[in-house]
């Protein structure tokens, strides 16, 4: 069996949730070319006892959570804790956590890599901002608005898939939002793009690494 | 010149005027966008606004950005990204 494996949790109840269950499905077929085990929580999988099976069965190396979430906690399907601080975060000891989620850098992100002895995690100490284009909501991959957030962000966990470390992974992601807000501001960009910048940049503030 | 009961505090003010601001700057967006911010399904740009308006978490946290955004430009953040 390879050494090489990633466990996403995708629920896909609401409108953001269903963005990043698109979004994601790129990163899982990154990992699956790059002969990575996969284990793919999606939709209604992405609840804490499916969650908790399968990290204490499979033991993968890099866990990719996107859905809702607070300072201490990250939500799966219709909005289910799936992982708290002191309640279970010690499943997180020994990965490389990246938590597409809101805020929950701020205390989960912190405790479990200072206490529970994860590798790193890399998450948003804020609320993690998401546009979408109301035309393109039957094809998210489609959505070029989406696109402003979601690449920046895909690019953290497909720069660890690619074999880099979560410090470049975050370097990497930190460098794309900031190449998109400076072409936001420049001539070439939709004026009705322009808009973009003010949220763009403050996800790319929230986001975090903690290692 | 004595300030009445019904005169805002500069504090006020200044409350309103960034109200006002991210108001406008949210206006600006095409109307088919929709914002997602925090749990909850997302907002229409009608939507918002109207958190905004009532003052609500999401209205406050949506004046923090904007108002946030402007200060780092203001201050030259974005350079410190060469």
């Amino acid at each position: 069996m390879s050494n090489l494996s990633l466990l996403v949790t995708r629920p896909n109840h609401d409108r953001p949730t269903n963005y990043l269950c698109h979004w994601s499905q790129l990163v899982i077929d990154l990992a699956k070319q790059k002969n990575f085990s996969v284990y793919d929580l999606k939709g209604k999988k992405a609840n804490k006892k499916t969650f908790s099976s399968y990290v204490k069965k499979n033991n993968p190396q890099i866990i990719f959570f996107n859905g809702h979430g607070d300072v201490d906690k990250i939500t799966g399907i219709n909005d289910e804790v799936l992982i708290e601080v002191d309640k279970n975060d010690h499943l997180l000891k020994g990965r490389i956590i990246y938590a597409r989620s809101c805020r929950s850098a701020q205390i989960l992100g912190v405790n479990c890599v200072k206490k529970k002895k994860a590798v790193a995690f890399i998450g948003y100490k804020n609320d993690f901002i998401l546009f979408n284009d109301e035309e393109k909501i039957t094809k998210p991959l489609s959505d070029r608005i989406a696109s402003y957030f979601l690449e920046p962000s895909n690019l953290v966990i497909t720069t660890i898939i690619k074999g880099n470390s979560p410090e470049e992974a975050y370097d990497r992601s930190q460098k794309e939002s900031i190449r998109k807000i400076k072409f936001l501001l420049s001539p070439k960009a939709p004026a009705e793009e322009k808009s973009l910048i003010t949220y763009m940049w403050r996800n790319m503030r929230a986001q975090v690494i903690i290692n | 010149m004595k300030k009445n009961n019904h005169t805002p505090t500069d504090k006020q003010q200044l409350k309103e005027d960034m109200k006002q601001l991210a108001i406008a700057r949210l206006k600006s967006i095409p109307s088919q966008y929709q914002i997602s911010v925090g749990g909850g399904g997302g907002l229409t740009r009608k939507e918002a606004v109207e958190n905004i308006e009532n003052d609500s978490e999401i209205g406050k946290e949506l004046i923090d950005i904007e108002i946030e955004f402007l200060r780092d430009m203001a201050k030259g953040e974005l350079y410190k990204y060469e």
